[in-house]
């Protein structure tokens, strides 16, 4: 069951600030060797910032996006397949599809450790921060739409 | 192999699309005996570990649009490291 549009708001900008706070303390774009030297500090950081760079991303997809369609773009899509909304949040400026499945993927790959290969982990937490930018972005512009 | 012809034959092209070789399916879908689980794919590519970085993604990416957002794990060895789960899914591994 989806939870109601502000609540689940709420819980997207939270996870947003958490997000700009972290990303404004870390080096952009990491590198393996960084990584590999990172001080606690550092990991503690990056787990924070990929657990909420993959639930924001899960909070939007799972109970913003389409209430945001039918409740404020007053779009019918209330039982249309989830990749049809996301076209339509793409036609209105939203959101881009091809990066929306993107950012599913460097999130899918963060749900990993990669203790053999650290550039792997590396290549996936630059990503995730490129990624995590554009999705905080896209959440404001959400907001300011849900809130004029 | 649980996969339907139509899952089998996305697969197949979405990494011929990016890696221009098709994948072998490993792990839990393989085994007939069980039920749900992740699609773990293996591939094989002399590549960058950059560009094979980039297009693990957008072949994932491609992947969650058609067939919906199910949970796709993307192995891609590029001859840069000799991991366990390469072995692995060389062993169990089934071509698509």
């Amino acid at each position: 069951m989806s939870l109601p549009l502000d609540v689940a708001l709420s819980q997207c900008d939270r996870h947003a600030e958490i997000i700009d706070d972290a990303l404004s303390q870390m080096p952009s774009p990491l590198t393996a060797e960084q990584l590999h030297q990172a001080a606690p500090d550092l990991i503690r950081l990056l787990d924070q910032f990929v657990l909420r760079f993959i639930k924001l991303h899960d909070t939007l997809g799972t109970h913003v996006l389409r209430q945001f369609a039918v409740r404020i773009l007053a779009e019918p899509v209330e039982d249309s397949a989830f990749i049809d909304v996301l076209n339509l949040l793409e036609r209105r400026g939203y959101l881009m599809v091809d990066q929306w499945t993107l950012q599913r993927s460097i999130g899918n790959i963060l749900t990993h450790e990669y203790p053999d290969d650290p550039l792997r982990q590396a290549q996936a937490l630059s990503a995730a921060q490129v990624a995590a930018r554009q999705l905080t972005g896209w959440l404001r512009r959400i907001q300011e739409r849900t809130k004029g | 192999m649980r996969l339907s012809l139509i899952e089998r034959k996305t697969l197949h092209d979405a990494s011929l699309r990016w890696f221009g070789v098709p994948p072998r399916l490993f792990g839990s879908r393989v085994d007939d005996a069980r039920l749900g689980g992740d699609i773990d794919l293996y591939i094989e590519a002399s590549l960058s570990p950059q560009d094979a970085f980039e297009r693990e993604n957008r072949m994932a990416a491609d992947l969650y649009r058609t067939l919906g957002e199910r949970k796709i794990d993307i192995v891609v060895n590029t001859g840069r490291l000799d991991l366990p789960i390469y072995q692995i899914a060389r062993e169990q591994g089934v071509w698509l």
